[in-house]
């Protein structure tokens, strides 16, 4: 029997009983649909992970003032202490091997005004080596540069989110903003780094680190310096070589009470990622646990209908029907079971994943392979809860098969 | 020699204590072109023979040749092939497929076995029991006549040596019963060897030759010599 032959029987037989086939495959759909829908959470996540791995800047070590340990007295939140300094930056960059640039950065919350609209914003004190340690571009305008910082002067350069919250998505360049009641002159907006990273340059205010520190936050210390290091090799004894100087700036012998850390924040994103990979694998497991109950209704509605049929497979038999014959018409038709199941799961699946990142702002991420995976994966259990009932069928005797009732 | 069985046994074992005889001792010639009816009581055995004769089931002890075949050495995948081949089955049901047109119904034989030209062979099939213009219909749009008819098309499809029908006017009442009993005796006429069995002395009068059996053993075996031409 040819193998169209086959199919058409097989989806008359499904045609036959329409709403018995619809719930038998609602379990298939729900399955292959929350795999879909699952993976495609977890691969969003993932993506942004690695978005933010290269949002981040090559060989970027960032040094953190705030104790390491939680010994001696009360533990600081990081980056809130005091303990780090323009000289220490200068330090780095000149006795440090390896070091190619250095981002020196002053962030804190500040009350932003532009005309009626009135935000707490992120603000930033930047140097002009920022954009390249940080790997920001420019969408408009300029950037800071050193003679803005020379003269601590009244600019602002800002991120993709400021420009929607604070100028409701008007171009900001030329406008002033007031930034603690001290006026601001925006003169470039930033590219957009997509990602829920955490303190995401979107969402910030670009000024000159002479203007943070004198005008609006009154400190000389910095918050935050991004290191560059020129490559990935150099990047463990950059660290080691710049834990030892700051300790002896800082006039302290013992690593344990350093107060700062340095941190490669590659390293914590590919954990990240990592730990993500992990989630997806876990989301798609728990949902692929429901295709495997779909496929057990499968079974359970194959074998009553190998019963119903009983004689049918007799007279099959009876005019020439080999084992094979039987066996290959029943497969068919849990495989086209679950198939259909499978194709409408994965619709559903790709928009519920829609559905899930409007609702939640998540970013999700259907991919080829986990539409791929479903639809083997759909396959397969028609095959593997089919192979029993259809088994059951070829093997009926003829006879036996005729006189059923 | 289209059918040699010699003293043919079968034996239902139901428990290990528990069997029952339902043939004993069956010894039969039965020649190419030869219309035969078997008859006897409810349970004398009339069906059981007919399931080994047909191939659908295998005898205890005895031996059964089908055109100088013995079946006893063919595994079931052979037996299958064999009967697709050799033998076309009518039965009291019908046993038409619900979900397929006549057509379909007809071909399946064809399909099974894997031949060439299926639709026009059906089709003519069809025409053979005058059943041409139902050829798209499904069996629940057909009567029993109707039914029974397109059962035998499917039985004649393969063109076998011998076709098999047990009680084919069972379910039919006494005119669509003589009406299929015209068509298996001009099908014999057309030189097919057919045998049936039936309950009823009338359906065996159509035939050249009537077998009895009582409790699993032939107890008369003779020409029908009544046999009244003008039914034909
Ligand atoms: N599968 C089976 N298992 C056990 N016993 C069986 C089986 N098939 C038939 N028998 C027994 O074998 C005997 C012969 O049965 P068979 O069906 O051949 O009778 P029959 O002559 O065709 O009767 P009827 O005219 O009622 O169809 C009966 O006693 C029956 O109970
Ligand atoms: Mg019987």
């Amino acid at each position: 029997m040819s193998l169209m032959m086959t199919v058409r029987i097989a989806l008359r037989a499904v045609a036959a009983n329409k709403v018995r086939s619809g719930l038998t495959m609602l379990g298939i759909i729900i399955g292959v649909g929350a795999v879909v829908a699952m993976i495609s959470i977890g691969a969003g996540a993932s993506q942004s992970v690695t978005n933010q791995i290269q949002g981040l800047g090559s060989n970027l070590l960032t040094v953190m003032p705030g104790a390491a340990g939680s010994q001696g007295g009360v533990r600081q939140a990081l980056g809130s202490a005091t303990s780090l300094t323009t000289k220490d930056a200068e330090a780095i960059k000149t006795r440090v091997l390896n070091v190619v640039r250095i981002s020196s950065e002053d962030s804190g919350r500040a009350q932003v005004i532009y005309q009626n609209n009135n935000i707490s914003g992120s603000i930033n004190g930047v140097t002009a080596d920022y954009q390249k340690v940080r790997n920001t571009s420019l969408a408009v305008g300029r950037f800071i540069d050193a003679s803005d910082l020379r003269i601590s002067n009244r600019v602002a350069v800002v991120g993709q989110n400021i420009v929607t919250d604070l100028f409701s998505g008007a171009d900001p360049v030329g406008k002033s903003i007031k930034v603690n009641n001290i006026p601001f002159n925006v003169v470039g907006v930033l590219a957009s780094k997509g990602g829920a990273g955490f303190n995401s340059p979107d969402d910030t205010i670009f000024i000159p680190l002479t203007t943070a520190q004198n005008r609006v936050f009154g400190v000389d210390s910095l918050s935050q310096l991004g290191v560059q290091i020129k490559d990935p090799q150099s990047m463990d004894q950059a660290v080691q070589d710049i834990g030892w100087l700051l300790l002896s700036n800082h006039g302290l012998s013992d690593p344990q009470k350093a107060d700062f850390r340095i941190m490669n924040q590659q390293d914590i994103l590919q954990t990240m990622s990592q730990v993500t990979g992990t989630m997806t694998v876990l989301l798609g497991g728990i949902a692929g646990i429901s295709l495997i109950v779909g496929g057990i209704g499968i079974m359970n509605i194959m074998l009553v209908s190998v019963t119903e049929r009983t004689r049918e497979i007799g007279l099959r038999k009876a005019v020439g029907a080999k084992r094979k014959d039987i066996l290959k018409q029943f497969l068919t038709e849990s495989v086209t079971l679950s198939l259909m199941g499978g194709l409408v799961g994965i619709l559903i699946g790709v928009g519920g994943s829609r559905l899930i990142s409007l609702a939640t702002g998540t970013a999700t991420f259907v991919t080829l392979g986990s539409v791929l995976l479903a639809f083997g994966f759909s396959s397969a259990i028609g095959i593997f809860f089919g192979i029993y009932p259809a088994m059951r069928a070829s093997a009926l005797s003829p006879i036996e098969a005729l006189k059923y009732e | 020699m289209l059918i040699e069985a010699r003293d043919l046994q079968k034996i239902y074992q139901l428990s290990s204590e528990v069997s029952v005889a339902a043939l004993r001792g069956v010894t039969l010639d039965i020649e190419s072109g030869e219309f035969v009816a078997i008859m006897g009581q409810s349970g004398s055995g009339k069906s059981t023979l007919m399931q080994i004769l047909g191939c659908l089931d295998k005898q205890s002890s005895g031996s059964y040749q089908l055109a100088g075949v013995d079946i006893s050495s063919l595994d079931d995948d052979s037996l299958a092939d064999l009967r697709s081949r050799k033998i076309g089955f009518v039965f009291q049901q019908f046993n038409l497929l619900p979900r397929m047109t006549a057509l379909e119904n007809v071909i399946l034989p064809l399909v099974y076995a894997g031949q060439a030209q299926q639709q026009t062979r059906g089709v003519a099939a069809l025409a053979a029991v005058e059943l041409s213009d139902r050829a798209d219909h499904w069996p629940n749009q057909l009567s029993g006549g109707q039914q029974q008819r397109a059962a035998i098309a499917r039985a004649l499809v393969n063109e076998p040596d011998l076709i098999l029908a047990d009680e084919p006017t069972g379910a039919l009442d006494t005119k669509a019963g003589g009406e299929i009993m015209s068509l298996l005796a001009s099908l014999n006429e057309a030189g097919k060897t057919v045998v049936l069995i039936t309950h009823e002395l009338y359906i065996a009068q159509y035939t050249k030759r009537i077998i009895t059996i009582q409790d699993g053993r032939i107890v008369n075996d003779e020409a029908n010599k009544s046999r009244k031409a003008e039914r034909l």
